[in-house]
């Protein structure tokens, strides 16, 4: 049974609301929107092996994604539970692709001030996962949660194999 | 100094898990859920702000609590949400989020006070001790009233994988373990 939370901003109607939502739902949107803000972060260091790990946290949060969702084959609420926005994916609920990424970028950031963006970035597509109807709570919230676990992974990979942080 | 601050840090713990068992207890998965989760996403931006410099009588209160090797300020309280958020998240059975997070809030609290006082090294782990491994056990036992008999293998699994050498914060290993221990295994 599909929990309040979820419910509450499912229920919400509201053309802007639809549009970003509808938006933010492209996959396409999603690897612009992060690339933009990437090169618009490291413009002026251009550190191009901070970028490397950023796009390698990209990779492993993508793989896990695809690993998690097969392994749990959690179905998605709009399944059986609610009629969402936009058609229903036919992939997996858990976790949320589009959340685990944008939160896995959002924490190599966790030290600097443009961490606020990834930050806001992260909870408007949390947000607009549950309001189309694609996804819960428990969905967005497990890919939040899960997203230090692929930071940790990644710097330990990334030392095993270029030495250095 | 590096003994009380450790101590404070596990009493945070121990406070922290009390409060989301309790809200567990009262008020459901779900809310737990969601608290968790507000948690998590304030946590982090408030971590964030105080690393910048902002808000330093915040960030006094919160060295108190720190350990000294962390990767970034507020690691450990990062890793300890995350993993009761993921514990939550894969089971459904609140008596089973219930024994991980008195496995994670009462036995690692207990494990890292009374092991620090015990002697008896581990011989697969130096930095651990049996001392610390049996308060865990005993702590963790309290699960029995949630579980009932399974408690017993459940306690002596999370003491074993506490004293494992992990490469990664305890906090995050022990809910983990606790949801594969009740999704596979039971």
């Amino acid at each position: 049974m599909i929990d309040k939370a979820t419910y509450f901003v499912y229920s919400l109607n509201n053309p802007v609301l639809d549009f970003v939502s509808t938006l933010m739902n492209s996959q396409a949107f999603l690897v612009i929107a992060i690339a933009f803000l990437i090169v618009l972060f490291e413009r002026k260091e251009r550190n191009f092996a901070r970028i490397s790990k950023i796009l390698f946290i990209i990779f492993l949060a993508y793989i896990l994604t695809e690993g998690l969702k097969s392994f749990f084959a959690a179905q998605r609420p709009c399944v059986s539970e609610i009629v969402s926005k936009i058609p229903c994916p036919a992939d997996f609920g858990f976790p949320s692709g589009h959340v685990l990424i944008a939160a896995s970028v959002m924490f190599a950031y966790i030290k600097r001030k443009e961490f606020i963006v990834f930050w806001l970035f992260t909870i408007l597509i949390a947000f607009t996962r549950m309001y189309l109807g694609v996804h819960t709570l428990v969905d967005v919230a497990g890919s939040i949660a899960l997203a230090p676990l692929i930071f940790h992974f990644s710097n330990v990979l990334w030392r095993w194999v270029f030495g250095t942080e | 100094m590096e003994l009380n601050k450790e101590t404070s840090r596990q009493a945070l713990h121990f406070a922290l898990g009390m409060g989301f068992l309790l809200l567990l207890l009262l008020m459901g998965r779900n809310t737990l859920l969601f608290a968790l989760s507000i948690a998590l996403a304030s946590g982090i931006l408030l971590i964030n702000q105080l690393i910048l410099g902002r808000f330093e009588r915040i960030k006094k209160i919160v060295s108190m609590f720190e350990r000294k090797d962390a990767r970034f300020f507020g690691e450990s309280t990062v890793w300890y949400v995350s993993g009761l958020l993921i514990c939550s998240t894969f089971l459904q059975n609140p008596n089973e989020i219930s024994a991980a997070i008195i496995a994670l809030g009462v036995g690692d609290s207990f494990s890292n006070i009374f092991g620090r006082m015990g002697r008896m090294r581990i011989p697969w782990n130096k930095g651990k001790t049996l001392e610390g491994m049996v308060a865990f056990f005993a702590g963790t036992l309290l699960s029995y009233f949630f579980i009932g008999p399974t408690a017993i293998v459940f306690s002596l699994a999370m003491a074993v994988v506490e004293t494992l050498p992990q490469g990664m914060d305890d906090n995050f290993v022990i809910p983990i373990a606790s949801a594969i221990f009740f999704h596979v295994i039971v």
